[in-house]
């Protein structure tokens, strides 16, 4: 019984020399999202917790002990003052970019503060202040070094980030969903079930990805679900709008021939009474022209307000270890064509988290995206696109004109005049009928399960299904301009596609610290599988009015089928290190192998080490409250095309043609990137990054030419090439103001980017696509084509002779001079009917020369919010600015040739010969003339918002939370000196033109 | 310590659970070689050396550019540039890789190189002892031989009739020595290609059977087989002059050869019935090309109804508006059959150049799908009436004029059969003059565009300023280190500037005068 006194005794002096409290709570997130994992420790005591998987702790803690620091990676730490038990705390997000955390390029979300590179992240909030059609087009002017054109309106843009990474110039980035490498784009994303968007662009990010990632990576985090306090948020979505054309070609209203007094042609020979005269002036050579008699605007009668509409709801929730997250978009795209229906886009989200214990989180997600597109044929149209037709028609001919039994006419009246080889599309569109639809799908899981303290496994595996649909049909009899027996008596093609993509992570995590250092470790292997399959076939003269292959006449058919299969993997074994949370060190190596490659080349390497120091925490900087270095140096790499290793061959019934060498040698291009840069924040709230990158792209894929009489004209696959780019980036924002009233959030993302073709691994300069040349000390968008010159600075004179030795003849440089328009002509010539262009001369070339650098000089990018009355009122714009760059315009340039464009006009009726103008029009070929600068300054996004709370809404305020109408307005206006459709991209010929929308929208949350 | 061990065991554990096989074999695609292992590939390898080589030959949009130099068709057309090759004043050629008729001169470089070294595996297997055999297992290596031996020769001689200079490559192309310009002249492809179509009748006649079915859609027996290669040899050795001096200077000799060769040629019409995966005759598929309002895609040059007026009226450049011409007043029975009149200008632009109208299309060849590339199309391999004009043109470069114009006036020829025409007076001004326009009337687009071309360069009818051959393209030239260049324009109008000495522009004494 002492002994049990003594016990007893000795507990309680225990008790009283280190008296312990039990403090229980639970930590959330601003949105009542439970934290999961959130690091709860007593300051001052060596006593701390995490969270478990509904938010929950329990800490045993020192009497004294009065306060307790709280912290989770993303959000502000924040000290909580001791008092009672069941405390709730809400833990903020980590305001400013500073703050954030990045899950990209690392192999743990790590944040901004600890980042050793550039990442950028754009919120699901700022880009929904107008969401864009798709997601491709969601990261303009909010992120700097990236750069997006769309050149057709009808699909999505094209997204690259910094600089070529290739001779034929930029690589498109890999686009990873909530963490699931897949085959999706960007443009198949509702930007409305997006959380969060990241940019890693550099090298060093991208090592993680390594093959797949040589153009940089762009990450999509959809929205997961979250409490709001014990109901479910809805949130219901309508918009409704009208889009139409903001640019068209300017067009003449004149033409070059004779008319009677009542101003209609005059035919002078009735053996040929469609034959026109062309209206010479008394020189013999000079035109005159006159006013076509009637005018009807036929590309007006394509192109017209058409509506949108786009509905979305979605609902969201977190219940103890369950959060989801479920959304249904519909979208019709009315597009700017009124002949064909409006492209409709359907799809579903479904994210749902389990975390069953705080060791164990899981995740599932489902992504539906179904896309019925019927504007696809407008835009790869066989027969010349539509544009092309309703734009150099003459505007005497009215193609809405119908036959008697209402259907349009394939032939307008008048047509015999212009006997061009146009088809009407107003006809081909009432008659053929169409179907292209895609559906995609994402079903994706992850597990982590923190089986040790410090260590963690985390598992995904996601595949990615797309399947593809489309047909064509031309009814028996359809009209053509010219005899057509593949379409007179009936037409039926049809095609389908399935790409299935398989991806599968493990990866094991090490965390710990120990004094000032934090450590960590982490490997990972990648499985990859993709699996693609295409059928296609067609056939014509029907015997029924089916769309059927089998009444198509069998002698007429033909049909292909492909099938390929991809399989990666890769391993990276990545180590972090920290010291006094001031300085970071990151390396990682990662080893690819590829099915795409021969046993000697299955395997790369691709290595990242970074750095970063806080310089103010060690140095007191005034203003500057945050400044953090960093310097990275990365590897990623890119596979070559399928099958480029094998020999290949052109097989049909009767014959064999090699058409593709092999080789087995054939490896991975890759890019090393090097990027120093500054992430810092000033005056507490202008938060700035500031970056250089240096890249050198090598072992290119190139298809190189053989010598054919010698090797055939089979291609082969070599690793050759090399180019290196530069970028200068700059990314700020800040709250300029921050009052009740009024609240100003500014932003600027600035872009300069250079790229030059340093080796082309001995083989000759050549050009690509007809437009860019490529040749050592070149940009990878330098044009290149035949030059008419437009200064007498461009003579070059043969020393010896005296004579200009880069154009013909043997003249000298006092037989030249300049016309009225600018052009070098010759003297002799000027003011006759033999009065032309003078054309650069160059027989090592083919006559052809450099032209002009594509690339813009820099990019600019402000987004600015505004809000009123303590944000009831809202108001944002995004402005876009493209300095400098050029666009090759062969939609003028082809215009032109039909006599259509107001160039053509001015031109004319400067009394040049007609043949001056086919000069310079010269055939399709590029010319100096038709490439423009295209500068801009783009009013991108436009929105005023009116928020209203549900306590003001009466009795629907019982229902609605809140609801907020917006006017929004898209793509609204381009300062240009552009005279094309479109000043994006660097070549038009009759895109379908981007098109604005101006749309209302009403957003409620119930 | 332990921590790290732990990290590391289950790291091992992880990986070495995930190695995955790589290597796997494409099952999709077979490579050259696997496909050369199967059952009659090789065959199939001789299949496409043939049909390569007729395609080139029978060039397709591309074989209108020489055509346009021929004044056989006229265009205003700028699609694949037509209008450059058909505009007057004549231009130099575009000798650059992004010059939109680039193909003009670019793709009978590859289609002829391409076929002349598919027959060279087969005549490599065969030299190396292996038979070859079809799917059924049935020995055809004489037949391929034959086959290969004319692909090589049709290929290696066009390439010397059309291109100035080119590489002689009869094995393996690891023997060919690195060099820096291609080193065989024109002549000497051409001779090389006389030489294997010899190679091709020795085999044919030494062959104790014969089966030519290397080209679906064509059939020829043994003896039809060796007179169209006689005719493809007689046709490769009168396209040797890029002018009438070098013609003359290749003496009697050299013209009795092609009349031996032209005598063998075939005395009726080789007719190729279109079938799908065989030979696309492209040229006159183009040229035959009606459009809604009757005149041609690619309408009949003012030439031929030029010279087939015979009231000395018919301008030779169209007038100008509001001109239309009427039908032409001729006496050629065959003229108003072959050809067909409108007044109307299809895609004719008198903006570009009213002088370059016409009113004629074909009617020839041409068919109710207004198309050649259609099952059951015919159109013509070898026509017998080349055969007679070879035949002439070979005694009367000889100095046999009387004998040229008896084989034009011989009532079997479609001179007298179907044109009805007047005898041919024995002299040579005549006999040139009536072979000049039976070359337009009956040879025009069909069997490729070279027999007119060739025979207008070699007797000084092409207008002054037509390139009289093709630089080697920019980019093989390029690719070789060697440099670039061209021939033609009004301005080199007469240029003796080639390598060998040759007449590279023609002068300006064609059937018309340069404008």
């Amino acid at each position: 019984m002492r002994k049990v006194f003594f016990l007893i005794g000795l507990l309680v002096t225990a008790s009283l020399a280190f008296a312990q409290q039990t403090i229980t709570g639970r930590v959330a997130g601003e949105d009542g999202t439970p934290l999961v994992g959130a690091t709860v420790a007593a300051k001052g005591a060596n006593a701390k917790t995490t969270t478990n998987a509904t938010g929950q702790f329990t800490l045993s803690v020192p009497a004294g002990v009065k306060t307790l620091v709280v912290s989770y990676v993303g959000m502000n730490t924040m000290e909580v003052a001791v008092a009672g038990n069941n405390l709730s705390i809400t833990l903020k997000s980590a305001s400013g970019e500073i703050g954030e955390v990045v899950v990209t390029g690392v192999a743990q979300a790590t944040s901004k503060k600890k980042l050793t590179f550039a990442a950028t992240s754009v919120k699901g909030s700022e880009i929904n202040i107008v969401p864009q059609l798709d997601a491709s087009q969601s990261l303009r002017g909010r992120v700097a070094g990236i750069q997006i054109s769309q050149t057709q309106g009808d699909r999505g843009a094209a997204v690259f980030l910094r600089g070529a990474k290739s001779v034929f110039g930029n690589i498109a980035p890999l686009i990873v969903v909530d963490g699931f490498q897949t085959s999706l784009s960007l443009s198949d994303l509702n930007p409305e079930d997006i959380e969060n968007i990241e940019v890693v662009k550099g090298g060093a990010g991208a090592a993680l990805y390594g093959t797949r990632a040589e153009g940089g990576v762009i990450q999509v985090i959809t929205k997961k679900g979250r409490s709001t306090g014990g109901k479910p948020t809805i949130v219901a979505d309508a918009e409704f709008g009208v889009n139409n054309i903001q640019r068209i070609p300017e067009l003449t209203d004149k033409h070059i021939y004779k008319v009677n007094s009542d101003g209609s042609f005059l035919i002078t020979n009735p053996a040929s009474p469609f034959q026109r005269t062309i209206d010479y002036q008394t020189n013999g050579f000079s035109i005159k022209m006159n006013p076509y008699q009637k005018t009807f605007d036929n590309t007006r009668a394509l192109l017209d307000n058409r509506p949108f509409s786009n509905y979305v709801v979605s609902m969201s929730d977190a219940k103890g270890p369950l959060k989801y997250y479920v959304s249904f978009q519909n979208q019709r795209r009315g597009g700017a064509v009124s002949i064909v229906d409006a492209d409709v886009r359907n799809t579903m989200k479904v994210n749902v988290g389990y975390n069953p214990s705080n060791k164990i989180e899981t995740n599932v997600t489902f992504q539906y995206i179904n896309f019925n597109r019927p504007s696809d044929y407008i835009s790869r149209n066989t027969q010349g696109t539509l544009f092309a037709a309703t734009l150099q028609y003459e505007p005497f001919m009215d193609l809405t004109e119908k036959n008697p039994d209402g259907t349009y006419k394939a032939k307008p009246t008048g047509f015999e005049f212009q006997n061009a080889n146009l088809y009407n599309p107003l006809y081909e569109w009432d008659q053929r009928e169409v179907y292209s639809a895609s559906t995609n799908t994402l079903l994706g899981g992850d597990i982590r399960w923190r089986f040790a303290k410090g260590f963690d496994v985390f598992a995904s595996g996601s595949m990615n299904t797309e399947t593809g649909n489309n047909w064509s049909y031309y009814p028996i009899g359809y009209q053509t301009i010219t005899a057509t027996p593949s379409l007179n008596n009936g037409n039926y093609a049809m095609g389908t596609s399935t790409n299935k993509f398989l991806n599968g992570n493990i990866q094991l995590n090490y965390s710990g610290s120990k004094g000032d250092f934090e450590y960590g470790a982490s490997l990972k292997y990648i499985y990859e599988e993709y699996n693609g399959e295409s059928f296609s076939a067609s056939g014509y003269n029907l015997t029924v009015p089916l769309k059927e292959l089998a009444v198509t006449d069998p002698a007429t058919r033909s049909m292909n089928s492909d099938w390929n299969k991809t399989i990666n993997n890769g391993y990276f074994l990545n180590a972090r290190l920290g010291w006094k949370n001031k300085l970071f060190i990151d390396a990682l190596g990662r080893v690819d192998q590829s099915s795409r490659f021969g046993a000697d080349a299955e395997s790369a390497f691709f290595p990242r080490v970074s750095a970063a120091y806080r310089i103010t925490e060690d140095f007191k900087l005034g203003p500057v409250n945050e400044l953090k270095f960093r310097a990275a140096f990365g590897r990623a790499g890119s596979v070559p095309p399928y099958n480029a290793k094998n020999s290949q061959t052109s097989v049909s019934g009767t014959n064999i043609s090699l058409i593709q060498l092999a080789n087995p040698g054939l490896s991975r291009s890759y890019t090393d990137e090097v990027e120093i840069g500054f992430d810092g924040q000033v005056f507490n709230k202008l938060n700035f990054n500031l970056t250089y990158a240096f890249a050198n792209s090598q072992k290119d894929f190139i298809q190189t030419p053989p010598i054919q009489q010698v090797n055939g004209t089979a291609l082969i696959w070599r690793n050759l090439g090399a180019v290196r780019s530069r970028s200068i980036e700059a990314e700020l924002n800040s709250n300029i103001m921050n009052t009740k009233k009024v609240r100003w959030n500014t932003g600027l993302t600035f872009t300069l980017v250079r790229s030059k073709i340093t080796d082309l691994g001995g083989i000759p300069e050549f050009t690509y696509d007809g437009l860019f040349r490529k040749a050592e000390g070149l940009s990878a968008y330098a044009f290149w084509g035949f030059k008419v010159l437009r200064s007498l600075d461009e003579l070059q004179i043969d020393k010896t002779t005296g004579f200009v030795t880069n154009v013909p003849g043997n003249l000298s440089p006092s037989d030249f001079t300049l016309n009225s328009k600018g052009f070098v002509v010759e003297k002799s010539k000027l003011g006759t009917a033999a009065e032309r262009p003078v054309f650069f001369q160059d027989a090592a070339t083919g006559n052809t020369a450099f032209l002009q650098r594509g690339e813009p000089d820099f990019q600019i990018g402000l987004p600015q919010t505004f809000s009123f009355f303590d944000n009831k009122l809202s108001l944002f714009f995004l402005v876009d600015w493209k300095q400098g760059g050029y666009k090759y315009n062969s939609t003028i340039q082809y215009l032109t040739f039909d006599n259509r464009t107001k160039l053509f006009e001015d031109y004319v009726s400067g009394g040049l010969p007609l043949q001056f103008i086919q000069s310079i029009y010269n055939g399709n070929n590029i010319t100096n003339f038709w490439l423009e600068k295209n500068s801009f300054v783009a009013l991108r996004e436009l929105s005023l918002a009116y928020n209203l709370a549900g306590n003001k809404l009466g009795m629907v305020g019982k229902v609605v939370k809140n609801a907020r109408l917006a006017l929004i307005g898209r793509n609204l206006f381009y300062f240009t000196k552009y005279t094309g459709v479109n000043p994006e991209g660097y070549f038009e010929y009759y895109p379908y033109p981007v098109y604005r929308t101006f749309s209302a929208k009403l957003t409620i949350n119930l | 310590m332990n921590k790290i061990i732990t990290f590391l065991a289950l790291s091992t554990l992880m990986l070495a659970s995930c190695k995955r096989d790589l290597q796997f074999e494409d099952p999709n695609k077979l490579t050259y070689e696997e496909y050369l292992k199967l059952p009659g590939a090789a065959v199939k390898v001789g299949s496409g050396a043939m049909i390569g080589m007729l395609n080139t030959v029978m060039n397709g949009e591309f074989g209108q550019h020489l055509l346009c130099l021929a004044d056989q068709v006229t265009t205003t057309n700028r699609y694949n540039e037509f209008w450059d090759w058909a505009q007057e004043p004549r231009m130099a050629v575009k000798n650059a890789d992004t010059y939109g008729g680039y193909g003009a001169i670019s793709s009978y470089w590859a289609g002829f190189a391409q076929s002349n070294l598919d027959a060279n595996a087969i005549l490599l297997q065969i030299r190396a002892g292996e038979p070859i055999k079809d799917a059924n297992g049935n020995d055809r290596t004489s037949d391929s031989k034959i086959a290969a031996y004319f692909a090589k020769g049709v290929s290696n001689g066009y390439l010397g009739a059309i291109y100035d200079r080119g590489i002689i490559v009869n094995g393996a192309s690891a023997d060919v020595p690195t060099f820096t310009d291609y080193p065989n002249s024109y002549k000497e492809m051409i001779v090389n290609g006389v030489a294997y179509m010899d190679s091709a009748i020795a085999a044919a006649n030494a062959a104790t059977s014969f089966n030519f079915d290397f080209v679906p859609g064509f059939t020829v027996n043994k003896t039809q087989f060796i007179a169209w290669c006689n005719g493809f040899a007689a046709r490769m050795m009168a396209s040797v002059a890029r002018d009438n001096a070098e013609a003359t200077a290749l003496g009697a000799s050299w013209w009795n050869k092609v009349y031996d060769y032209a005598n063998a040629a075939p005395s009726t019409d080789l007719i190729y019935e279109y079938a799908n995966e065989s030979v696309y005759p492209g040229t006159l598929d183009w040229a035959i090309y009606l459009l809604g309002d009757g005149a041609g895609y690619l309408p009949v040059d003012m030439k031929v109804a030029h010279l087939a007026d015979r009231t000395g009226t018919y301008p030779n450049y169209y007038p100008a508006a509001p001109t239309v011409l009427s039908p032409v007043q001729t006496d050629d029975a065959r003229f108003n059959v072959y050809f067909s009149y409108t007044p109307n200008f299809g895609f004719l632009r008198a903006d570009r150049n009213r002088g370059l109208f016409t009113n004629y299309a074909r009617a020839r060849w041409d068919n109710a799908y207004n198309f050649l590339a259609v099952p059951g199309a015919v159109s013509p391999f070898w026509q017998n009436e080349e055969t007679a004009l070879l035949k002439a043109e070979a005694k009367l470069m000889a100095g046999d004029a009387a004998a040229a114009a008896a084989i034009l006036n011989s009532p079997s020829y479609s001179r007298k059969a179907l044109g009805n025409l007047p005898n041919v007076a024995a002299n040579a001004a005549d006999v040139k003059k009536a072979l000049h326009w039976e070359y337009a009337v009956c040879i025009d687009a069909a069997s490729g565009p070279l027999p007119v071309y060739a025979f207008m360069r070699r007797n000084n009818l092409l207008i002054g300023g037509t390139p009289t051959e093709m630089p080697v393209p920019l980019q093989q030239m390029k690719v070789v280190g060697g440099n670039a260049y061209t021939f033609g324009g009004k301005a080199n109008a007469g240029a003796k500037e080639g390598k060998f000495n040759e007449v590279t522009t023609a002068a300006n004494v064609g059937w018309k005068l340069s404008q």
